[in-house]
């Protein structure tokens, strides 16, 4: 049960990992695309420092 | 069934399927404001600014030293004008612009306004008001008649008319009730486009005129032609100091209506070489009537106007003029009683004798105003002179078919009866006041999504030390075309 737990855990981070790596890489994209259209209402200063915290916290797990 | 393949995902995949989603719906949004299918949308931007993540609509505030920096909290405007950026994900027609301010601005400051940069290489805004102190005080002291609809508003000193209606009846035929002096003596318009009625009489003489004085820069005039076909015939210099390209455009117009447009692209062969190259420009003019044309000649101050020929010598230049031969010894006459003088070289600094009045313009790059009226002597050119009214080279061909505008120098002359005009007050509520403007964005300058706006206290800076202009919030709500009169618009090609 605790495995189970322990597992689905590191899932979820590394999910979570996707899911912010695919949204930069898409907001990223769109602001070559269209400059500001994301950065207007988002700093993506904020979204890459998750991204980071979120991907050194996947990497100490394993 | 949905639910059995639901069951048999693993929940990897299941939360994937949902982050899938989530950034699905994120992109979405983002793309719902950048196409704005409705075609209407407001952007808002205050002070403090509080919590905000992104970088937000309206911004890059400029020139820093016209802006009070100790509280950068705090927008508080201590120069004029101020540039500001408002980003748009794509172009709109129209911007209602809503101001918030604390008003902490001294008597010679009573005009705030506001305005969208419409060409970039002239510089040029079209400014709206915000507030104009000078109208408020009028209104308490004068009879009001304010139509109901297109915001037009009517002063009278005397009670001569009951309605907006038998005003406009009278001013169509150019008779004013009262006015035993013309309608250019007992008339002031603000933010009004008020036609011209100028004629000529038949007797007076026309003949061509040619003006050799050098002259920098965008510069419009009125020009009087009777019936015929006529030509302009100008002669440019490309001073090349600068990097930019510098086409010349010269339009004709007649009461806003355009008659003829001419352009001279720039091939900037020879940009920031100081290598002078002479290009020249003939336009010919349909005049179908009778009447005031105006002339607009936009260019950069990279370009001179060495020559210019007109078939008429009733031409006098409106609001500026920036002689530049050196040689000195000009005269210009105006009708302003005020004259604003700026140089940007040290070699222009000296006299002016304004009228009876002798001045100095002592200091490069600042504005100096003069008081006075009449004659204009100049012991050196190469000074930038603006006034509210038109300037000629010689008094008899000065004449001003506009009616007098209402600035921050206005003085009433005792004719005065009327003031016509299209303005809102602003709303008051403690401190703060509201002043809300409409402006035109369809032919507003736009460059990487952005449009340049301008916020103007005509008179604040160096003047006027202590006064400012706290600005709490400017909201922007802007209006164009729906998602579906694009398509129309493509599928209708």
């Amino acid at each position: 049960m605790a495995k189970d737990k322990i597992m689905d855990k590191s899932i979820i981070k590394q999910e979570i990992f996707y899911f912010l790596s695919a949204a930069l890489c898409s907001f990223i994209l769109m602001e070559i695309f269209w400059p500001r259209v994301v950065l207007a209402y988002l700093n993506l200063n904020w979204l890459l420092l998750i991204w980071l915290v979120s991907a050194i916290s996947l990497l100490r797990k394993r | 069934m949905q639910n059995i393949i639901w069951k048999k995902l693993t929940p990897a995949l299941k939360l994937r399927l949902i982050f899938g989603l989530v950034l699905l719906v994120l992109i979405t949004i983002f793309l719902y404001f950048k196409v704005v299918p409705g075609g209407h949308i407001t952007y808002h931007r205050a002070w403090p600014r509080g919590l905000a993540s992104g970088q937000g609509f309206i911004y890059d505030f400029k020139p820093g030293e016209r802006l009070d920096i100790s509280d950068p909290e705090i927008l508080k405007m201590i120069g004029d004008p101020l540039y500001f950026s408002l980003f748009t994900p794509r172009p709109f027609d129209r911007a209602q612009v809503t101001v918030t301010y604390r008003d902490g601005l001294a008597s010679t400051t009573p005009i705030l306004e506001i305005g969208a940069l419409k060409n970039k290489l002239t510089g040029s805004y079209e400014l709206r008001p915000l507030e104009n102190k000078i109208l408020d005080d009028w209104r308490e002291e004068w009879t009001v008649l304010e139509a109901a609809v297109g915001q037009a508003l009517v002063l009278q000193a005397e009670e001569n008319y009951r309605s907006v209606a038998d005003f406009f009846s009278d001013l169509d035929r150019g008779e004013l009730r009262g006015c035993d002096n013309g309608l250019t003596a007992c008339l002031a318009v603000y933010n009004y486009p008020f036609r011209s009625v100028y004629r000529l009489p038949d007797g007076e003489e026309i003949s061509a005129l040619e003006i050799n004085q050098p002259l920098r820069g965008a510069h419009q005039f009125y020009v009087y032609l009777r019936p015929g076909d006529w030509q302009f015939d100008l002669t440019f210099v490309d001073l090349n100091l600068d990097q930019a390209a510098d086409p010349i455009t010269v339009s004709v117009s007649r009461e806003t209506v355009p008659v003829v447009s001419r352009e001279l692209s720039d091939k900037n062969l020879e940009p920031i070489s100081g290598r002078s190259e002479e290009r020249s420009l003939s336009l010919p003019v349909t005049a179908e009537s009778a009447g005031v044309y105006k002339v607009e000649i936009k260019v950069s101050d990279d370009i001179v106007i060495s020559s210019l020929r007109s078939p008429s010598d009733r031409l006098v230049f409106i609001n500026k003029i920036w002689p530049v031969s050196g040689s000195g010894g000009l005269r210009l006459y105006t009708d302003s009683s005020y004259l604003q003088v700026k140089t940007f070289n040290p070699a222009s600094l000296g006299k002016i004798i304004f009228g009876d009045r002798t001045f100095t313009v002592d200091q490069t790059y600042k504005q100096f105003n003069f008081l006075s009226s009449g004659e204009i002597r100049l012991e050196k050119d190469d000074l930038i002179l603006e006034t509210n009214g038109v300037l000629a080279f010689n008094q008899e061909a000065l004449f001003n078919p506009s009616v007098k505008g209402i600035d921050r120098f206005f003085v009433p002359n005792p004719d005065l009866k009327y003031i016509l005009a299209s303005y809102k007050p602003p709303f008051s509520s403690g401190e703060w006041k509201e002043a809300t403007a409409e402006l035109t964005l369809v032919d507003a300058h736009r460059e990487d999504g952005r449009y340049t706006l301008l916020l103007s206290v005509p008179g604040l800076g160096a003047e006027t030390p202590g006064s400012f202009l706290e600005i709490g919030q400017i909201s922007v709500e802007l209006k164009g075309r729906t998602l579906w009169q694009k398509i129309r618009s493509w599928i209708s090609r």
